[in-house]
């Protein structure tokens, strides 16, 4: 049964992208519930993700991935296309495109939500 | 006898609110309301923070948050009856750098955000913020959609 994690979404799968795709990656599953704190003041009587929260699930998915903790060096070409609702559950998809960068995509339904390249720095 | 007036409170510029509200005080705005610097903190209750430190990226955060007070602000300038902060969405990050890879909590930081152009709703601004010693933590190219 999945928690609550203390960063406030709950974990429904975190595994290696499927062999069949065909590309190095990672792939998160999340969702996240009505009264998680991600939403307490952004914003009042009308709930959104804040967009710096996608790069906190991109972050933990590539923390995942790596097996240790990963900061963010940069980001390149973000660009968020729609809103994240509370109680909503959301795909994040990382692709290695480089050295020391990753490709991301977060879907909702199949949906594009954000995506861009996140230049990482491992600790 | 003159009245003295501060600044504008950022509550009424945002409809940002705590734990998610970051920018503190408009410290300067340029006459023309291209330009505005803040000081933002971020407290240690904020969701995306561990203790004394969050992540570098939530400096984006508090640079939208300076851009939607600086279009706040040049909002009432052209029509005085738009007094209310309206929601605006962080809608692209063109290119952002994290010099550091976190940010302290409950310590001040210098946010500047200069308008890079705009095609309403849509905006960009390159946004810088420092630490109290001048130190350059995030610098990036961001744009906002405010709807009407």
């Amino acid at each position: 049964m999945p928690r609550p994690e203390p960063a406030g979404y709950e974990i429904l799968g975190s595994a290696p992208a499927p062999p069949a795709s065909g590309v190095e990656g990672w792939h998160l599953s999340v969702r996240i519930p009505e009264g998680s704190p991600l939403f307490a003041g952004h914003f009042p009587g009308h709930p959104i993700l804040p967009g710096v929260a996608h790069l906190g699930l991109v972050a933990r998915a590539l923390a995942d991935w790596q097996g240790r903790k990963a900061a963010l060096a940069g980001v390149r070409g973000w660009k968020l296309r729609q809103p994240v609702k509370p109680g909503e559950t959301l795909e994040v998809r990382l692709t290695r495109t480089g050295e020391g960068a990753v490709g991301f995509v977060l879907e909702r339904g199949g949906e594009v939500v954000s995506r861009g390249t996140a230049e990482v720095a491992w600790r | 006898m003159a009245l003295i007036e501060g600044p504008p409170a950022v509550e009424s510029l945002l409809p940002h609110r705590d734990p998610m509200r970051l920018v503190r005080v408009v410290v300067e705005v340029a006459p023309g309301f291209d330009r505005i610097r803040c000081m933002a903190v971020i407290p240690p209750d904020n969701p995306l923070a561990a203790g004394d430190r969050a992540p570098a990226f939530l400096g984006l955060e508090a640079a939208a948050q300076a851009a939607a007070a600086l279009e706040a602000l040049a909002r009432r300038e052209n029509d005085a009856s738009s007094q209310g902060p309206r929601l605006g969405y962080l809608v692209g990050v063109r290119e952002a750098t994290f010099h550091s890879p976190d940010l302290p909590t409950l310590e001040p930081l210098t946010v500047i955000v200069q308008a890079a152009g705009s095609a309403p709703p849509l905006a960009v601004y390159e946004a810088r913020i420092e630490s109290q010693e001048g130190e350059v933590l995030v610098t990036g190219t961001l744009s906002t959609y405010v709807p009407s």
